[in-house]
This record gives C-alpha cells, sequence and structure tokens, in this order.
C-alpha cells in the first residue's frame, strides 16, 4: 500500500471507529436485550411444543398452558428478539453507510428501554391471560401505541441520518433499510388500527392480521436481513456485489410484491375470491426478489470458500440466505392452492413463521451481530467454541423446523385432516411424530442460544479479548497471515517500544 | 498516550484506531458496484417462480369460488352410533324445533306470527289450536273448509289437507310449536304416540276436507295417552324421554 493511500485510510478507519463508539450503548442494549428475549422465547418455544403432543408436561398450572405459552413464544420471538436485533442492526448500518457518527443515542437508548417495557408488560399480559388472542397481536391493546412510539423515536434518527448523509452514493443495504424503516410504521399501524380498533367485520379483521405476519416477514424482516448480509458478503469478502443493478431491482420487486401476499391464510372463507388468489400468488412471487437477493449475495462470497467457513459473520450471514432461498421454496409450494387445501390448517404456517425468522432473518442477524459486536466493544470475541456450537445448533434446530414442522407434518397433517371419515383426532395423532420433533428442535436452538446469550452478556461487560485478531473458526492463526501474530495489544506495543 | 490507553482504553474520549479499534482498523473498504453478467441460477429459478405463481394469478380462478369450496360438501358422520354422542334436550325445545321446521307451510297463509288475515283465521289465540287437542290435529290432516268462527270473527275459507308425508314425530312436533307459540301457550305437549293416535283417526275417516260442525260434532276431544311435561328430557333425534342421569 503507498504513503498516498495510507493516509485517507487511516481517516477512514478513524471515522468508522467513531461511528462504532457513538452508538456502542443502545446497540449493545438491542442485541443484549434481544437475545434475553430470544432464551425467554425459546423457553416458552420448548413448552408450548411440548404441551402439544404431552399435555401434562409440567402439571396442570394455568399460566403455562399451551394457550398461553405459545402467544407468548411468539410474541416474544418477534418483538423481543426480532425487532430489537433489527433496530440495533439498522441504526448501526444507516450510521455507517451514511458516513455519520450518531448523536442521539441516549434518546435511541430510553426508546429502546420503553420498547422492552412495552414487550415485558405484553408478555406478562398474554401469560396472565389477557392476550388478544390475534396470531402475532397477542399483546393487550394497550402495548401496541407504546411500541409503535418506542420505534418511530429510535428510527427517525435513522431518516435523518440518510437525509445528511456524507456520501452521494446510495448503497444497495441502505435502500433495503430506507424500506424497512418506512414499512414496518406502516403495516403495524395499519394492521392494529383495522384488527383492534375499528369494528370491521371478523372475517376481514383476520385477513388483515394474515396480511400483517406475511408483511411484517416480507416488509421488515427480510430487507433489514438482507441489507445485513449485502454489507457483509460484500465487507468480510472484500468483493463487490456480483450484479449492482439486478440487486436493486431485486428490491423493487420486493417492494412492488410482497404487500399483497397474506390473505391466502383464509383461502375458503367468505372473504372476496381475489384477495385469497392475489394473496397466494404475491407469497409465491415473493421468491423471485428473495431469489436476486440470496443468489446475488451468494455470488458475491463464492470464490472465498475460506472466508466463509473461518469468518463467524459471513458464515452465518450465508447461512441466513440459504435459509432465504428455503423460505422462498416453502413460500411457492405452500401457498400454492393446490396444498392450501392440505396445508391451510396445519402446522406448516407455524413453520413457515419460524423458518422465516430464525432461519432467515435471525441467522443474518447472528451474523451481523457477530461483525458488530467487536467493533463497538473493542473485544474480539471470547471462544471460537461458543460460536461454533451457535452455528451448528442453530442450523439442526432450524433444519428440523423446516422438515418436520414446514414440509412433512404440515401435509401430514393435513391429508389425515382432508380425509373426513376419520375423527378428527386421529389427524392429531398422526402428527406426534412431528411435534416431538418440533420439541427437540427447540431444545437445539436454546441450548445453541443459551451460550450465544452468555458470551453475548460477557462482551457486553466488556470482557472480550484485547486483541488485534479477530475470533476466526479456524484452530490457529499462522504468523504469516493477513492480521500478523496473534496477541495482546499491550504485549505487542511492549514488544514494539 | 498509549501508557493512557493500556489503563482506560476504552473510556476517554479520543481514540486510536491502530491500538484500540483494531476490528475497525483492519475491515476492508467498501469496493465500488460490480456489474458481473445476471446469473443463470438467478433467471431459471425466478423463471420457475414466475411460472407457478404467474398460474395462481392468471389461471382464472380469481373470482371461482367452485374450486376454492367445495359445493354441497356434507360431512360424513363419523363411524360408531350416533347414540353415546347425543345431548338430551328439554322436550319443549326439542319438539319445537322439529315444529318450526314443519311450520313454513303453515306461516305461508297464516302469518308468520300468525296472526291471519282478513280472509284467512289466525293461529294466534284460536279456540280451535289451543282447545281439545285432537281438532287442530284433524284440520292440519284433513284440510278445512266451509263457515268457522275463530276468536269472535267469522271466515268461509279453504284451506287444503295437509298431512302428506307428516309423521307422527312431524305432527307432534308442529301441533306442540303452534299450541306453545305464536300467542298461545300451552304447559301440556303432545307426544308422538298421541300425535300417531291422530293420524289412524284421520285414516279411518278416509280424507276430505273437514267442516266445523262435523269437528265439532266428533272429534270435540283431547288425544288419548299421557301429556308430556314441557321440561322432560328427550332425545332430540328420536324425541324418546331419556331417564335423567
Amino acid at each position: 500500500m503507498s504513503t498516498q493511500s495510507q493516509v485517507p485510510f487511516i481517516e477512514d478507519a478513524q471515522m468508522r471507529s467513531d461511528i462504532d463508539r457513538s452508538l456502542r450503548h443502545p446497540v449493545m442494549f438491542f442485541f443484549t436485550s434481544g437475545a434475553a428475549w430470544l432464551a425467554v422465547s425459546l423457553v416458552l418455544g420448548i413448552i408450548a411444543s411440548a404441551k402439544s403432543h404431552n399435555p401434562a408436561f409440567l402439571g396442570e398450572s394455568g399460566w403455562l398452558h399451551y394457550g398461553l405459552t405459545f402467544p407468548a413464544h411468539i410474541n416474544t420471538l418477534v418483538y423481543g428478539w426480532g425487532a430489537q436485533a433489527a433496530f440495533g442492526v439498522m441504526i448501526w448500518l444507516m450510521a455507517r453507510l451514511c458516513r455519520q457518527p450518531s448523536r442521539n443515542a441516549g434518546t435511541i437508548l430510553v426508546a429502546g428501554h420503553i420498547w422492552n417495557l412495552g414487550v415485558a408488560i405484553g408478555t406478562i399480559g398474554i401469560l396472565s391471560g389477557h392476550g388478544t388472542g390475534k396470531h402475532w397481536m397477542q399483546f393487550p391493546t394497550f402495548v401496541w401505541p407504546v411500541l409503535l412510539a418506542a420505534y418511530a423515536v429510535i428510527a427517525i434518527w435513522s431518516l435523518v441520518a440518510f437525509r445528511c448523509r456524507n456520501t452521494d452514493h446510495t448503497y444497495i443495504s441502505q435502500w433495503y433499510l430506507l424500506g424497512a424503516i418506512l414499512w414496518f410504521p406502516w403495516i403495524y399501524l395499519t394492521a392494529n388500527l383495522y384488527v383492534n380498533v375499528f369494528d370491521i367485520h371478523p372475517l376481514m379483521a383476520a385477513a388483515i392480521n394474515g396480511w400483517f405476519r406475511h408483511a411484517l416477514i416480507f416488509l421488515f424482516f427480510a430487507p433489514i436481513a438482507i441489507a445485513s448480509a449485502y454489507y457483509i458478503a460484500s465487507k468480510v469478502s472484500g468483493r463487490a456485489i456480483y450484479n449492482y443493478s439486478y440487486s436493486v431491482g431485486g428490491f423493487w420487486a420486493l417492494a412492488i410484491v410482497a404487500p399483497w401476499a397474506g390473505m391466502q391464510v383464509m383461502t375458503g372463507a367468505p372473504i372476496p375470491m381475489f384477495l385469497q388468489s392475489v394473496g397466494a400468488a404475491a407469497t409465491m412471487l415473493v421468491g423471485v426478489p428473495l431469489i436476486a437477493a440470496g443468489i446475488n449475495i451468494i455470488k458475491t462470497a463464492s470464490g472465498k470458500q475460506e472466508t466463509v467457513a473461518y469468518s463467524p459473520s459471513l458464515r452465518f450471514s450465508i447461512a441466513g440466505v440459504v435459509g432465504m432461498l428455503l423460505l422462498a421454496f416453502a413460500g411457492v409450494v405452500l401457498a400454492h392452492p393446490a396444498s392450501l387445501k392440505f396445508t391451510q390448517f396445519t402446522m406448516a404456517g407455524y413453520g413457515f413463521d419460524v423458518l422465516a425468522v430464525y432461519g432467515f432473518f435471525s441467522m443474518c442477524m447472528f451474523g451481523a451481530i457477530y461483525f458488530i459486536v467487536p467493533r463497538v466493544t473493542r473485544r474480539e470475541w471470547l471462544s471460537r467454541r461458543l460460536i461454533r456450537t451457535h452455528f451448528w445448533c442453530s442450523i439442526y434446530g432450524v433444519l428440523f423446523i423446516f422438515l418436520f414442522c414446514t414440509l412433512l407434518g404440515g401435509f401430514q397433517q393435513g391429508a389425515a385432516q382432508e380425509d373426513h371419515t376419520q375423527p378428527w383426532v386421529q389427524a392429531v395423532k398422526n402428527t406426534l411424530p412431528y411435534t416431538v420433533g418440533m420439541t427437540v428442535a427447540w431444545c437445539f436452538l436454546l441450548y445453541a442460544n443459551f451460550f450465544f446469550f452468555i458470551h453475548l452478556a460477557l462482551m457486553w461487560l466488556r470482557l472480550g479479548r484485547r486483541s488485534s485478531h479477530p475470533t476466526l473458526l479456524r484452530r490457529e492463526h499462522s504468523a504469516l497471515g493477513p492480521h500478523g501474530p496473534e496477541g495482546d495489544v499491550d504485549e505487542l506495543e511492549a514488544a514494539k517500544a | 498516550m498509549s501508557d493512557n490507553h493500556s489503563q482506560t482504553p476504552d473510556l476517554d474520549e479520543s481514540n486510536s484506531v491502530l491500538t484500540d479499534a483494531a476490528a475497525a482498523a483492519r475491515e476492508n473498504q467498501m469496493r465500488t458496484e460490480g456489474a458481473e453478467p445476471i446469473s443463470l441460477w438467478i433467471i431459471l429459478c425466478s423463471a420457475i417462480v414466475v411460472l407457478i405463481g404467474g398460474g395462481v394469478l392468471f389461471g382464472g380462478n380469481f373470482f371461482d369460488y367452485k374450486n376454492f369450496v367445495k359445493s354441497d360438501y356434507v360431512r360424513q358422520d363419523a363411524p360408531g352410533d350416533g347414540e353415546s354422542k347425543m345431548i338430551p334436550k328439554t322436550a319443549i325445545l326439542a319438539y319445537s324445533k322439529i315444529g318450526e321446521k314443519k311450520s313454513v307451510s303453515c306461516k305461508g297463509c297464516h302469518g308468520n306470527n300468525g296472526e291471519g288475515s282478513s280472509a284467512i283465521p289466525p293461529l294466534a289465540g284460536s279456540e280451535w289450536v289451543s282447545g281439545p287437542s285432537l281438532r287442530p290435529a284433524m284440520i292440519i290432516l284433513n284440510g278445512m273448509k266451509g263457515p268457522v268462527s275463530v276468536a269472535g270473527k267469522n271466515y268461509n275459507g279453504n284451506m287444503p289437507a295437509q298431512g302428506d308425508g307428516l309423521s307422527a314425530q312431524d305432527l307432534a312436533g308442529l301441533l306442540n310449536y303452534i299450541r306453545t307459540n305464536l300467542g298461545n301457550s300451552d304447559d301440556k305437549l303432545i307426544t308422538v304416540e298421541m300425535a300417531a293416535e291422530a293420524i289412524a283417526i284421520s285414516k279411518e275417516r278416509g280424507g276430505g276436507q273437514i267442516t266445523a260442525a262435523e269437528l265439532d260434532e266428533k272429534y270435540n276431544r283431547d288425544l288419548k295417552g299421557e301429556p308430556l311435561d314441557p321440561n322432560t328430557l328427550v332425545n332430540p333425534k328420536t324425541l324418546e324421554p331419556v331417564a335423567a342421569e
């Protein structure tokens, strides 16, 4: 590297570290509290899943029965973990790409606490029997305005940062982030107004609820995860995005197709037929932008197999992108009207949600977290074994869920239900192996994320390694490698002196 | 500077990229946009999705309920005897439910509330309905013609016989329905056996519309048998009384 390029390079790095520093508190708060909610959600998920095949599990205590633990599980997963991980990645990535240190970290941190309070009160509300009973909106109705207000305070600064950006070029991740930032309040407000406030026909309310779930996945979780995966793939592999114009096309395709998805959950119900058809078609066609982004990202990282294997952030992100391709496949298979006959009233819908929120979105978020946390805490991850455990147990768990819940279980249960000469309880009995498989899958995920939470909490307490070396997923560092010999920063400095 | 850093490396405001922010320092700089040719995989996979998804969108099913909703779908009974799953009802509810279904033909002329019209006598408050129980049974089974005085007014109409295809259960339900509803009240219900007697009498008579005079002369009595208490629990299908559990 020549001397001329050395100076701007150092200035550039200085700016990056200033940005990281300005956001370290809110970002670490979102990640750590999100990981804690994830662990809570997984415990509740195990209880709910075990209850579905063994109702006597944990005795008869009222607040632990399936009807309370399941909604608490899915809502903590979506609002406790999913949304908070998204916020952390969103504010950090937007600041980095706009080349602006944040000046509002304190405000964001306060809003983050309010969000957490809202989720906590909502979860207690569900467990004490005051849930609304509307899927993904089970928090008592006074919670959603609080969450929306907290969201506004968190997200507005990313819009401000984009408006005042120090660069002419709008990177593809910024498109996706902007989309997610603006779509979330639209989806959340519309759905909550129509389902919880306005007095509309309950069938339409149920249809809007189905739209809300798909919109939240395709218009909030998906764009944030894609933004992060584009960034990480390009950043860690050191390559330009494979085909940039196609990635922008993918963004607009998502923006056009995804808002139509969701109402196929009401197929056969007396709501206008075209809503169901359009919902089914859109859920399938969302595959196009997902495939565009997915293959673009994989192509960007391809040829750098070693980096994908060694870098935790890239490895998780690529796994998440593979999850995204599986999600596109599942969308085509599950939303086709011919298979809706079998899957509409089965566990397949739940499997689809989990594949989207965990197999795709969360894996990308883990990748981002493994990238961001060392930068904002200035400590390296403590243990490559913990990262490996996290990775492989997550993969096993999600594969179990994809196979047992989304595909096999859903169709098996649906086929058994279609046979209406048999009593319905037979269909329930048929799914026993799959529900047991689900419980095992949740146990894998809990094991993975319990250690992830511990690892992250240690990093939050600034107990990470002080080293000039990243924690890579291989046995040892070569002294000849690009990062130089491994060692403690203090020792290296002393040696230099 | 570096000594300061070693003690409080993270809390001071100045920061040196080279020592403290190693992670940020070693990052690759973002490259400019790539413009490789679009991957064949994207084209192939997208084409499959567009074909299948477009088939749903443009397959002509947009406003077609038939492909999504089974027409005339009737669920088969579960195997095993239905008796064991029967939930008993009080007699008044069970009979009235049958009676209400059958009363559609009555209501066609006598009005939805049995109020009648200028040419057709009312059921509500009619002594022919609430009086001795054989009389309304014979009217339903044979029809009626000629002058008749109902609730203080004179009528001279022509009612066709309604007895075709009416089982003893239907007749009992119908009688109980009009005698306990439509402005009438009765605390004794007509049983299926009593209705069967009325059908037997009607058969013996041999058909033809009945007149008020004939009713008063031959059939001015209650049906034989023990009337039913309205609160008795019965099987809603067979109308047999069920022993209280």
